[in-house]
Protein backbone atom coordinates (compact mmCIF):
# COMPACT_ATOMS: atom_id res chain seq x y z
CA UNK A 1 0.00 0.00 0.00
CA UNK A 2 1.51 3.40 -1.09
CA UNK A 3 -0.27 5.79 1.42
CA UNK A 4 1.74 8.58 0.16
CA UNK A 5 0.06 7.70 -3.92
CA UNK A 6 -3.53 6.78 -2.52
CA UNK A 7 -5.46 9.62 -2.28
CA UNK A 8 -8.20 7.48 -0.94
CA UNK A 9 -6.26 6.14 2.00
CA UNK A 10 -4.59 10.12 2.10
CA UNK A 11 -8.00 11.29 3.09
CA UNK A 12 -9.30 8.05 5.31
CA UNK A 13 -9.26 8.91 8.85
CA UNK A 14 -8.26 5.30 9.30
CA UNK A 15 -7.11 2.73 6.81
CA UNK A 16 -5.99 -0.83 7.60
CA UNK A 17 -3.78 -3.02 5.00
CA UNK A 18 -3.21 -6.55 5.61
CA UNK A 19 -3.79 -6.60 9.37
CA UNK A 20 -3.05 -9.80 11.19
CA UNK A 21 -2.84 -10.18 14.57
CA UNK A 22 -2.57 -13.82 16.73
CA UNK A 23 -3.09 -14.55 19.94
CA UNK A 24 -0.76 -17.94 20.96
CA UNK A 25 -0.90 -20.10 17.13
CA UNK A 26 -4.87 -18.90 16.12
CA UNK A 27 -4.90 -15.91 14.30
CA UNK A 28 -7.36 -13.37 15.84
CA UNK A 29 -7.41 -11.25 13.05
CA UNK A 30 -5.85 -12.16 9.64
CA UNK A 31 -4.92 -9.72 6.83
CA UNK A 32 -7.89 -7.67 6.91
CA UNK A 33 -8.12 -4.46 4.70
CA UNK A 34 -10.48 -1.87 5.42
CA UNK A 35 -10.53 1.98 4.42
CA UNK A 36 -12.75 3.92 6.69
CA UNK A 37 -14.89 6.61 4.38
CA UNK A 38 -14.31 9.87 6.07
CA UNK A 39 -17.51 11.32 7.40
CA UNK A 40 -18.97 7.88 7.87
CA UNK A 41 -20.68 6.68 10.68
CA UNK A 42 -19.50 2.04 10.17
CA UNK A 43 -20.37 -0.61 11.94
CA UNK A 44 -18.13 -3.41 12.42
CA UNK A 45 -19.85 -6.67 12.45
CA UNK A 46 -19.55 -10.16 13.32
CA UNK A 47 -20.42 -12.81 15.69
CA UNK A 48 -18.14 -13.07 19.12
CA UNK A 49 -14.52 -14.10 18.77
CA UNK A 50 -14.39 -12.65 15.40
CA UNK A 51 -11.84 -10.20 15.93
CA UNK A 52 -13.73 -6.78 15.82
CA UNK A 53 -12.40 -5.84 19.19
CA UNK A 54 -8.55 -7.00 18.45
CA UNK A 55 -8.79 -5.05 15.39
CA UNK A 56 -9.61 -1.96 16.47
CA UNK A 57 -7.18 -2.39 19.42
CA UNK A 58 -4.13 -3.37 16.96
CA UNK A 59 -5.31 -0.47 14.76
CA UNK A 60 -4.76 1.80 17.94
CA UNK A 61 -1.62 -0.05 18.52
CA UNK A 62 -2.85 -1.25 22.25
CA UNK A 63 -2.46 -4.81 21.03
CA UNK A 64 0.82 -5.74 19.07
CA UNK A 65 -0.17 -6.95 15.37
CA UNK A 66 1.96 -9.34 13.70
CA UNK A 67 1.74 -7.68 10.20
CA UNK A 68 0.13 -4.99 8.32
CA UNK A 69 0.12 -1.27 7.84
CA UNK A 70 -2.13 1.23 9.40
CA UNK A 71 -2.90 4.74 8.30
CA UNK A 72 -4.40 7.83 9.74
CA UNK A 73 -4.88 10.16 7.14
CA UNK A 74 -2.05 8.54 5.39
CA UNK A 75 0.59 8.72 7.72
CA UNK A 76 1.56 6.23 10.41
CA UNK A 77 -1.30 6.26 14.06
CA UNK A 78 2.16 7.17 15.67
CA UNK A 79 2.26 10.14 14.58
CA UNK A 80 -1.49 11.05 14.18
CA UNK A 81 -2.95 9.75 17.06
CA UNK A 82 -4.39 12.67 18.08
CA UNK A 83 -6.73 12.98 15.17
CA UNK A 84 -8.40 9.92 16.89
CA UNK A 85 -10.74 9.17 20.06
CA UNK A 86 -11.03 5.56 21.38
CA UNK A 87 -13.79 4.77 23.61
CA UNK A 88 -12.83 0.98 25.54
CA UNK A 89 -15.45 -1.29 26.40
CA UNK A 90 -17.03 -0.02 29.50
CA UNK A 91 -16.06 -3.61 31.05
CA UNK A 92 -12.52 -2.72 30.81
CA UNK A 93 -12.02 -0.91 33.54
CA UNK A 94 -12.15 -0.88 37.32
CA UNK A 95 -14.89 1.29 37.98
CA UNK A 96 -13.93 1.14 41.76
CA UNK A 97 -10.87 3.31 41.07
CA UNK A 98 -10.99 6.48 43.73
CA UNK A 99 -11.92 9.26 40.24
CA UNK A 100 -14.68 11.24 40.06
CA UNK A 101 -16.93 11.99 36.91
CA UNK A 102 -15.08 14.78 35.94
CA UNK A 103 -11.25 13.08 36.64
CA UNK A 104 -11.91 11.00 34.02
CA UNK A 105 -13.49 13.03 31.73
CA UNK A 106 -10.04 15.29 32.14
CA UNK A 107 -8.21 12.15 30.96
CA UNK A 108 -9.05 13.00 27.32
CA UNK A 109 -6.79 16.27 27.98
CA UNK A 110 -3.82 14.32 28.80
CA UNK A 111 -2.49 16.01 25.65
CA UNK A 112 -3.31 19.59 26.21
CA UNK A 113 -1.03 19.53 29.33
CA UNK A 114 2.68 19.09 29.85
CA UNK A 115 3.47 17.63 33.32
CA UNK A 116 4.68 21.03 34.76
CA UNK A 117 1.09 22.85 33.57
CA UNK A 118 -1.81 22.83 36.24
CA UNK A 119 -5.50 21.54 35.34
CA UNK A 120 -6.98 25.17 34.65
CA UNK A 121 -10.45 26.88 35.14
CA UNK A 122 -10.39 26.71 31.15
CA UNK A 123 -9.92 22.46 31.19
CA UNK A 124 -12.75 22.14 33.78
CA UNK A 125 -15.13 24.09 31.35
CA UNK A 126 -14.15 21.90 28.34
CA UNK A 127 -14.84 19.09 30.37
CA UNK A 128 -17.90 20.23 31.54
CA UNK A 129 -19.22 21.24 28.22
CA UNK A 130 -18.68 17.65 26.88
CA UNK A 131 -20.61 15.88 29.65
CA UNK A 132 -23.43 18.52 30.18
CA UNK A 133 -23.26 16.87 26.06
CA UNK A 134 -24.38 13.39 26.89
CA UNK A 135 -26.26 14.93 29.63
CA UNK A 136 -24.36 14.19 32.66
CA UNK A 137 -23.15 17.52 34.10
CA UNK A 138 -25.27 16.65 37.36
CA UNK A 139 -22.95 13.84 37.96
CA UNK A 140 -19.37 15.70 37.64
CA UNK A 141 -18.64 15.21 41.26
CA UNK A 142 -19.87 11.95 41.62
CA UNK A 143 -17.75 8.40 42.07
CA UNK A 144 -17.16 6.39 39.44
CA UNK A 145 -18.33 3.52 41.22
CA UNK A 146 -21.71 5.11 42.11
CA UNK A 147 -23.09 5.29 38.49
CA UNK A 148 -25.12 2.81 36.54
CA UNK A 149 -23.88 0.95 33.16
CA UNK A 150 -26.02 3.30 30.92
CA UNK A 151 -24.03 6.97 32.81
CA UNK A 152 -20.40 4.97 32.80
CA UNK A 153 -20.70 4.58 29.33
CA UNK A 154 -21.78 8.27 28.45
CA UNK A 155 -18.54 9.51 30.90
CA UNK A 156 -16.56 7.59 28.58
CA UNK A 157 -18.34 9.20 25.55
CA UNK A 158 -17.86 12.61 26.82
CA UNK A 159 -14.03 11.82 27.63
CA UNK A 160 -13.76 10.80 23.72
CA UNK A 161 -15.62 14.19 22.82
CA UNK A 162 -13.63 16.14 25.17
CA UNK A 163 -10.46 14.82 22.79
CA UNK A 164 -12.50 16.83 19.66
CA UNK A 165 -10.84 14.41 17.22
CA UNK A 166 -11.58 13.61 13.57
CA UNK A 167 -11.82 9.48 14.02
CA UNK A 168 -13.74 8.34 17.03
CA UNK A 169 -13.46 4.41 17.56
CA UNK A 170 -16.02 2.95 19.73
CA UNK A 171 -16.13 -0.41 21.11
CA UNK A 172 -19.38 -1.68 21.81
CA UNK A 173 -21.25 1.39 23.12
CA UNK A 174 -24.21 -0.09 23.25
CA UNK A 175 -23.04 -2.89 25.40
CA UNK A 176 -25.41 -3.54 28.91
CA UNK A 177 -27.52 0.34 28.19
CA UNK A 178 -30.74 0.87 28.50
CA UNK A 179 -33.13 1.75 25.78
CA UNK A 180 -33.14 5.50 27.23
CA UNK A 181 -29.14 5.82 26.75
CA UNK A 182 -28.91 4.40 24.06
CA UNK A 183 -31.07 7.03 22.17
CA UNK A 184 -29.23 9.32 23.72
CA UNK A 185 -25.46 8.06 22.72
CA UNK A 186 -27.06 7.34 19.40
CA UNK A 187 -27.93 11.16 18.82
CA UNK A 188 -24.21 12.15 20.18
CA UNK A 189 -22.68 10.40 17.62
CA UNK A 190 -25.18 11.36 14.80
CA UNK A 191 -24.78 15.20 15.84
CA UNK A 192 -20.55 14.51 15.17
CA UNK A 193 -21.45 13.08 11.92
CA UNK A 194 -23.53 15.84 11.15
CA UNK A 195 -20.14 18.08 12.45
CA UNK A 196 -18.16 15.92 9.99
CA UNK A 197 -16.85 13.80 12.37
CA UNK A 198 -15.74 10.17 11.32
CA UNK A 199 -17.80 7.09 13.69
CA UNK A 200 -16.19 4.24 13.91
CA UNK A 201 -17.85 1.39 16.16
CA UNK A 202 -18.12 -2.42 16.91
CA UNK A 203 -22.06 -2.79 16.98
CA UNK A 204 -23.79 -6.46 18.29
CA UNK A 205 -27.30 -5.38 17.55
CA UNK A 206 -28.22 -6.46 13.81
CA UNK A 207 -31.77 -5.21 14.18
CA UNK A 208 -30.84 -1.21 14.55
CA UNK A 209 -27.62 -1.38 11.73
CA UNK A 210 -29.61 0.71 9.46
CA UNK A 211 -31.01 3.19 11.84
CA UNK A 212 -27.74 3.76 13.16
CA UNK A 213 -25.19 3.39 10.10
CA UNK A 214 -24.50 4.12 6.83
CA UNK A 215 -21.34 2.01 6.38
CA UNK A 216 -20.60 -1.85 7.50
CA UNK A 217 -17.59 -4.05 7.88
CA UNK A 218 -18.51 -7.58 8.27
CA UNK A 219 -15.63 -9.90 9.66
CA UNK A 220 -14.51 -12.77 10.94
CA UNK A 221 -11.30 -13.20 11.52
CA UNK A 222 -10.87 -12.34 7.76
CA UNK A 223 -12.56 -9.70 5.91
CA UNK A 224 -16.34 -11.13 5.05
CA UNK A 225 -17.97 -7.64 3.33
CA UNK A 226 -17.39 -3.93 3.30
CA UNK A 227 -19.35 -1.31 1.76
CA UNK A 228 -22.47 1.19 2.29
CA UNK A 229 -25.54 -0.40 4.36
CA UNK A 230 -27.25 -0.83 1.55
CA UNK A 231 -24.77 -2.78 -1.10
CA UNK A 232 -22.65 -4.66 1.65
CA UNK A 233 -25.31 -5.45 4.30
CA UNK A 234 -27.13 -8.06 2.35
CA UNK A 235 -28.16 -11.83 4.01
CA UNK A 236 -25.54 -13.45 1.98
CA UNK A 237 -22.32 -11.59 3.61
CA UNK A 238 -24.30 -11.81 7.19
CA UNK A 239 -24.55 -15.69 6.83
CA UNK A 240 -21.50 -15.68 5.55
CA UNK A 241 -20.03 -14.03 8.70
CA UNK A 242 -21.98 -15.49 11.30
CA UNK A 243 -21.41 -18.90 9.38
CA UNK A 244 -24.74 -19.98 8.97
CA UNK A 245 -26.12 -19.02 12.03
CA UNK A 246 -28.87 -17.03 11.73
CA UNK A 247 -32.55 -18.27 10.82
CA UNK A 248 -34.24 -16.87 7.75
CA UNK A 249 -36.69 -15.15 9.86
CA UNK A 250 -33.97 -13.33 11.83
CA UNK A 251 -32.51 -12.07 8.23
CA UNK A 252 -35.48 -10.98 6.85
CA UNK A 253 -35.94 -8.89 10.19
CA UNK A 254 -32.70 -7.44 10.21
CA UNK A 255 -32.19 -6.72 6.09
CA UNK A 256 -35.57 -5.99 5.65
CA UNK A 257 -36.79 -4.00 9.06
CA UNK A 258 -39.30 -1.68 8.06
CA UNK A 259 -41.13 -5.09 5.43
CA UNK A 260 -40.61 -6.86 8.91
CA UNK A 261 -42.83 -3.96 10.23
CA UNK A 262 -45.98 -3.51 7.82
CA UNK A 263 -46.18 -7.46 7.59
CA UNK A 264 -46.52 -8.10 11.56
CA UNK A 265 -49.08 -5.16 11.33
CA UNK B 1 18.03 14.89 75.55
CA UNK B 2 21.66 14.22 73.78
CA UNK B 3 21.17 10.47 73.67
CA UNK B 4 18.10 10.95 71.47
CA UNK B 5 19.96 12.78 68.89
CA UNK B 6 22.84 10.66 68.86
CA UNK B 7 21.01 7.26 68.95
CA UNK B 8 17.02 8.12 67.52
CA UNK B 9 17.02 10.91 65.73
CA UNK B 10 19.03 9.45 62.95
CA UNK B 11 16.95 6.02 62.55
CA UNK B 12 13.63 7.75 63.17
CA UNK B 13 14.35 9.69 60.16
CA UNK B 14 15.44 7.29 58.17
CA UNK B 15 12.27 5.15 58.93
CA UNK B 16 9.83 8.05 58.60
CA UNK B 17 11.61 9.11 54.74
CA UNK B 18 11.82 5.50 53.93
CA UNK B 19 7.99 5.01 55.02
CA UNK B 20 6.77 8.02 52.81
CA UNK B 21 8.49 7.20 49.56
CA UNK B 22 7.40 3.43 49.91
CA UNK B 23 3.91 4.45 50.81
CA UNK B 24 3.79 7.51 48.31
CA UNK B 25 4.36 4.51 45.44
CA UNK B 26 2.48 1.99 47.07
CA UNK B 27 -0.81 4.13 46.24
CA UNK B 28 -0.04 2.54 42.77
CA UNK B 29 1.00 -0.67 43.38
CA UNK B 30 -2.86 -0.90 45.49
CA UNK B 31 -4.46 0.62 42.82
CA UNK B 32 -2.63 -1.49 39.82
CA UNK B 33 -3.47 -4.61 42.05
CA UNK B 34 0.13 -5.14 42.34
CA UNK B 35 0.98 -4.95 46.02
CA UNK B 36 2.83 -8.01 45.55
CA UNK B 37 5.86 -7.02 43.38
CA UNK B 38 7.21 -5.24 46.13
CA UNK B 39 7.23 -7.90 48.53
CA UNK B 40 8.92 -9.41 45.30
CA UNK B 41 11.78 -7.24 44.84
CA UNK B 42 12.69 -6.62 48.67
CA UNK B 43 12.87 -10.59 49.03
CA UNK B 44 14.96 -10.42 45.82
CA UNK B 45 17.05 -8.11 46.96
CA UNK B 46 18.90 -10.95 49.59
CA UNK B 47 20.44 -12.97 46.77
CA UNK B 48 21.14 -10.14 44.59
CA UNK B 49 23.14 -9.01 47.88
CA UNK B 50 25.11 -12.21 48.41
CA UNK B 51 25.97 -12.64 44.82
CA UNK B 52 27.24 -9.38 44.80
CA UNK B 53 29.31 -10.43 47.59
CA UNK B 54 30.51 -13.93 46.65
CA UNK B 55 31.38 -12.20 43.37
CA UNK B 56 33.37 -8.69 44.85
CA UNK B 57 34.47 -9.78 48.35
CA UNK B 58 33.25 -6.45 49.44
CA UNK B 59 30.38 -5.48 51.74
CA UNK B 60 30.52 -1.57 50.12
CA UNK B 61 26.54 -0.51 50.01
CA UNK B 62 27.22 0.00 45.84
CA UNK B 63 27.89 -2.67 45.40
CA UNK B 64 25.54 -4.59 47.59
CA UNK B 65 22.61 -2.02 45.30
CA UNK B 66 23.78 -2.99 42.14
CA UNK B 67 23.00 -6.63 43.02
CA UNK B 68 20.18 -5.95 44.44
CA UNK B 69 19.47 -3.70 41.16
CA UNK B 70 19.87 -6.68 39.15
CA UNK B 71 18.52 -9.60 41.21
CA UNK B 72 15.49 -7.25 40.78
CA UNK B 73 16.04 -6.91 37.09
CA UNK B 74 15.97 -10.44 36.62
CA UNK B 75 12.78 -11.12 38.83
CA UNK B 76 10.76 -8.72 36.59
CA UNK B 77 11.86 -9.97 33.64
CA UNK B 78 10.95 -13.72 34.86
CA UNK B 79 7.79 -12.29 36.29
CA UNK B 80 6.97 -10.97 32.79
CA UNK B 81 7.65 -14.61 31.05
CA UNK B 82 6.09 -17.31 33.37
CA UNK B 83 3.00 -14.55 33.19
CA UNK B 84 3.37 -14.60 29.35
CA UNK B 85 4.55 -18.01 28.71
CA UNK B 86 2.17 -19.46 31.61
CA UNK B 87 -0.57 -17.53 30.84
CA UNK B 88 -1.04 -17.24 34.53
CA UNK B 89 -1.96 -13.96 36.22
CA UNK B 90 0.66 -11.55 37.17
CA UNK B 91 0.35 -12.41 41.05
CA UNK B 92 0.93 -16.19 40.85
CA UNK B 93 3.84 -15.43 38.50
CA UNK B 94 5.32 -12.78 40.81
CA UNK B 95 4.82 -15.35 43.91
CA UNK B 96 6.25 -18.32 41.91
CA UNK B 97 9.69 -15.79 40.97
CA UNK B 98 10.43 -14.55 44.01
CA UNK B 99 9.99 -17.23 46.65
CA UNK B 100 12.56 -19.50 43.76
CA UNK B 101 14.97 -16.08 44.00
CA UNK B 102 14.62 -15.88 47.28
CA UNK B 103 15.52 -19.62 48.71
CA UNK B 104 17.97 -19.52 45.67
CA UNK B 105 19.01 -16.75 47.72
CA UNK B 106 19.22 -18.70 51.59
CA UNK B 107 20.97 -21.48 49.70
CA UNK B 108 23.99 -19.28 48.32
CA UNK B 109 24.36 -18.05 51.77
CA UNK B 110 24.79 -21.21 53.32
CA UNK B 111 26.62 -23.11 51.38
CA UNK B 112 29.17 -20.08 51.15
CA UNK B 113 29.28 -19.87 54.93
CA UNK B 114 29.42 -15.89 54.64
CA UNK B 115 27.16 -16.11 58.07
CA UNK B 116 30.72 -14.98 59.95
CA UNK B 117 30.52 -11.79 57.78
CA UNK B 118 27.72 -9.45 59.07
CA UNK B 119 25.49 -10.57 56.65
CA UNK B 120 22.32 -12.81 57.69
CA UNK B 121 19.07 -13.53 56.66
CA UNK B 122 17.66 -11.81 60.27
CA UNK B 123 18.86 -8.30 59.32
CA UNK B 124 18.18 -8.72 55.47
CA UNK B 125 14.58 -8.89 57.09
CA UNK B 126 14.62 -6.75 60.30
CA UNK B 127 17.18 -4.37 59.05
CA UNK B 128 19.15 -2.34 61.31
CA UNK B 129 18.03 0.79 61.84
CA UNK B 130 18.99 1.05 65.86
CA UNK B 131 22.61 0.79 64.49
CA UNK B 132 22.68 3.53 62.43
CA UNK B 133 23.93 5.68 65.31
CA UNK B 134 24.97 9.63 65.06
CA UNK B 135 28.32 9.28 66.76
CA UNK B 136 29.13 13.06 66.33
CA UNK B 137 25.76 13.73 67.06
CA UNK B 138 26.29 15.20 70.96
CA UNK B 139 22.94 17.19 71.10
CA UNK B 140 20.74 19.95 69.41
CA UNK B 141 23.79 22.18 68.24
CA UNK B 142 24.87 19.14 66.78
CA UNK B 143 22.67 20.11 63.40
CA UNK B 144 24.58 23.36 62.76
CA UNK B 145 28.18 21.78 63.22
CA UNK B 146 29.40 21.11 59.72
CA UNK B 147 32.11 17.98 61.03
CA UNK B 148 29.45 16.71 63.22
CA UNK B 149 26.49 16.46 59.85
CA UNK B 150 29.63 14.83 57.56
CA UNK B 151 29.63 11.85 60.26
CA UNK B 152 25.87 11.47 59.61
CA UNK B 153 25.05 7.66 58.39
CA UNK B 154 25.23 7.84 54.79
CA UNK B 155 21.93 6.21 54.52
CA UNK B 156 20.50 9.06 55.57
CA UNK B 157 21.04 11.07 52.49
CA UNK B 158 20.69 7.47 50.46
CA UNK B 159 16.94 7.16 51.34
CA UNK B 160 16.83 10.88 51.04
CA UNK B 161 17.47 10.83 47.61
CA UNK B 162 15.57 7.95 46.75
CA UNK B 163 12.95 9.77 48.33
CA UNK B 164 13.39 12.94 46.36
CA UNK B 165 13.70 10.51 42.79
CA UNK B 166 10.22 9.18 43.93
CA UNK B 167 8.37 12.76 44.05
CA UNK B 168 9.79 13.99 40.96
CA UNK B 169 8.79 10.76 39.42
CA UNK B 170 5.34 11.43 40.56
CA UNK B 171 5.17 14.59 39.72
CA UNK B 172 6.52 14.61 35.91
CA UNK B 173 4.09 11.38 35.60
CA UNK B 174 1.06 11.99 37.60
CA UNK B 175 -1.54 12.38 34.80
CA UNK B 176 -0.21 9.16 33.07
CA UNK B 177 0.67 6.96 36.05
CA UNK B 178 -3.07 7.78 37.32
CA UNK B 179 -4.33 6.96 32.75
CA UNK B 180 -2.46 3.91 32.73
CA UNK B 181 -3.82 2.52 36.22
CA UNK B 182 -7.35 3.04 35.26
CA UNK B 183 -7.77 2.25 31.85
CA UNK B 184 -4.24 1.24 30.02
CA UNK B 185 -6.05 0.50 27.13
CA UNK B 186 -7.42 4.66 26.50
CA UNK B 187 -3.68 5.57 27.64
CA UNK B 188 -1.97 3.34 25.18
CA UNK B 189 -4.55 5.02 22.76
CA UNK B 190 -3.55 8.60 23.44
CA UNK B 191 0.22 7.46 23.78
CA UNK B 192 0.67 8.04 27.28
CA UNK B 193 2.52 4.65 27.28
CA UNK B 194 1.29 2.54 29.64
CA UNK B 195 3.97 0.41 28.97
CA UNK B 196 7.10 2.38 29.70
CA UNK B 197 4.97 3.91 32.80
CA UNK B 198 4.48 0.64 34.02
CA UNK B 199 8.37 -0.19 34.03
CA UNK B 200 9.38 2.97 35.41
CA UNK B 201 6.81 2.05 38.36
CA UNK B 202 8.48 -1.04 38.92
CA UNK B 203 11.57 0.51 38.90
CA UNK B 204 11.16 3.08 41.23
CA UNK B 205 9.91 0.45 42.99
CA UNK B 206 12.93 -1.45 43.17
CA UNK B 207 15.38 1.74 43.81
CA UNK B 208 13.33 2.20 46.86
CA UNK B 209 13.18 -0.93 48.24
CA UNK B 210 17.11 -1.37 47.56
CA UNK B 211 17.58 1.73 49.45
CA UNK B 212 15.28 1.25 52.27
CA UNK B 213 16.09 -2.78 52.49
CA UNK B 214 19.78 -1.75 53.28
CA UNK B 215 18.96 0.81 55.91
CA UNK B 216 15.28 -0.11 57.41
CA UNK B 217 14.89 -3.97 56.42
CA UNK B 218 12.45 -5.17 53.85
CA UNK B 219 9.84 -6.04 56.58
CA UNK B 220 9.69 -2.56 56.67
CA UNK B 221 9.27 -2.20 52.75
CA UNK B 222 6.87 -4.62 52.21
CA UNK B 223 4.69 -3.58 54.99
CA UNK B 224 4.95 0.51 53.79
CA UNK B 225 4.26 -0.53 50.20
CA UNK B 226 0.96 -1.63 51.26
CA UNK B 227 -0.66 -1.02 54.64
CA UNK B 228 -0.78 3.17 54.50
CA UNK B 229 -1.81 3.30 50.96
CA UNK B 230 -4.52 0.47 51.56
CA UNK B 231 -5.62 1.91 54.70
CA UNK B 232 -5.51 5.31 53.14
CA UNK B 233 -8.08 3.81 50.44
CA UNK B 234 -10.47 3.00 53.01
CA UNK B 235 -10.85 6.51 54.27
CA UNK B 236 -11.47 8.38 51.04
CA UNK B 237 -12.87 8.03 47.72
CA UNK B 238 -10.73 10.98 46.32
CA UNK B 239 -7.31 9.61 45.34
CA UNK B 240 -5.29 13.30 45.85
CA UNK B 241 -6.76 12.95 49.25
CA UNK B 242 -5.82 9.37 49.60
CA UNK B 243 -2.22 9.81 48.72
CA UNK B 244 -2.15 12.54 51.51
CA UNK B 245 -3.24 10.27 54.05
CA UNK B 246 -1.37 7.46 52.76
CA UNK B 247 1.20 10.58 53.69
CA UNK B 248 -0.03 10.68 57.15
CA UNK B 249 -0.29 7.63 58.12
CA UNK B 250 2.93 5.98 56.74
CA UNK B 251 4.29 8.98 59.24
CA UNK B 252 2.50 8.30 62.21
CA UNK B 253 3.43 4.58 61.64
CA UNK B 254 7.26 4.79 61.50
CA UNK B 255 7.35 7.31 64.55
CA UNK B 256 4.76 5.57 66.72
CA UNK B 257 5.84 2.32 65.76
CA UNK B 258 9.92 3.58 66.51
CA UNK B 259 8.57 5.28 69.66
CA UNK B 260 7.24 2.21 70.91
CA UNK B 261 9.77 -0.43 69.84
CA UNK B 262 12.24 1.40 71.79
CA UNK B 263 10.07 2.45 74.83
CA UNK B 264 7.31 0.19 74.90
CA UNK B 265 8.58 -2.46 77.10
CA UNK B 266 9.92 0.19 79.46
CA UNK B 267 6.20 1.73 79.74
CA UNK B 268 5.35 -2.26 80.56
CA UNK B 269 8.50 -2.39 83.16
CA UNK B 270 10.19 -4.61 80.88
CA UNK B 271 13.94 -4.19 80.65
CA UNK B 272 14.14 -4.86 77.03
CA UNK B 273 13.29 -3.05 73.12
CA UNK B 274 12.09 -4.89 70.20
CA UNK B 275 13.03 -4.06 66.77
CA UNK B 276 12.00 -1.00 65.10
CA UNK B 277 11.19 -2.01 61.90
CA UNK B 278 8.96 -4.86 63.28
CA UNK B 279 6.96 -2.69 65.34
CA UNK B 280 6.61 0.10 62.28
CA UNK B 281 5.14 -2.49 60.37
CA UNK B 282 2.41 -3.60 63.13
CA UNK B 283 1.69 -0.31 63.29
CA UNK B 284 1.09 0.09 60.08
CA UNK B 285 -0.75 -3.50 60.08
CA UNK B 286 -2.96 -2.65 62.98
CA UNK B 287 -3.82 1.00 61.39
CA UNK B 288 -4.96 -0.85 58.21
CA UNK B 289 -7.18 -3.16 60.49
CA UNK B 290 -8.64 -0.35 61.97
CA UNK B 291 -9.54 0.95 58.77
CA UNK B 292 -10.70 -1.92 57.18
CA UNK B 293 -13.18 -2.27 60.68
CA UNK B 294 -13.97 1.62 60.75
CA UNK B 295 -13.21 3.32 57.43
CA UNK B 296 -16.39 4.91 55.97
CA UNK B 297 -15.31 3.64 52.14
CA UNK B 298 -14.84 -0.24 52.94
CA UNK B 299 -17.48 -0.92 51.07
CA UNK B 300 -18.16 0.52 47.47
CA UNK B 301 -20.57 0.69 44.74
CA UNK B 302 -18.48 -0.31 42.18
CA UNK B 303 -17.34 -3.52 43.83
CA UNK B 304 -20.30 -4.51 44.35
CA UNK B 305 -21.99 -4.02 40.43
CA UNK B 306 -18.75 -5.64 39.22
Amino acid sequence: MNAALDPEIAASPLAVHGLTVSYGRKPAVYSVDFVTPPGSMTAIIGPNGAGKSTLLKAALGITRRLSGDVRVFGKPYAEQSRHVAYVPQRSSVDWDFPATVLDVVMMGLYRDLRWWQLTRRRHRDQAMQSLSRVGMEAFAERQIGQLSGGQQQRVFLARALVQDAELMILDEPFAGVDAATEKAIVEVLKSLKARGKTLLCVHHDLATVRDYFDHVLLINVRRVAAGPVHQAFTSAALQEAYGGRLSDVQLARIICPAAHLTQRA
Amino acid sequence: MSDFVMLSLVPMTIAAITCLSCALLGNFLVLRRQSLIGDAISHVALPGIVASFLITGTLAASAMMIGAGVAALITVVMIELIKRLGQVEASAAMGVAFTAIFALGVLMLEWHGASGVHLDVEHALYGNLESLIWFEGLGWHSLFDRQALADLPPQLARVSWVALLVVVFLVVFRRALVIGSFDAEFAASIKARPAVVDLLLVMMVAITAIAAFEAAGSIIVIAMFICPAASARLLTNHLGQQIAWSQVLALVSALLGYVLAGYGPGWLGLDMSLSAAGMIATVSGLILLLACLFGPYRQRDGAARA
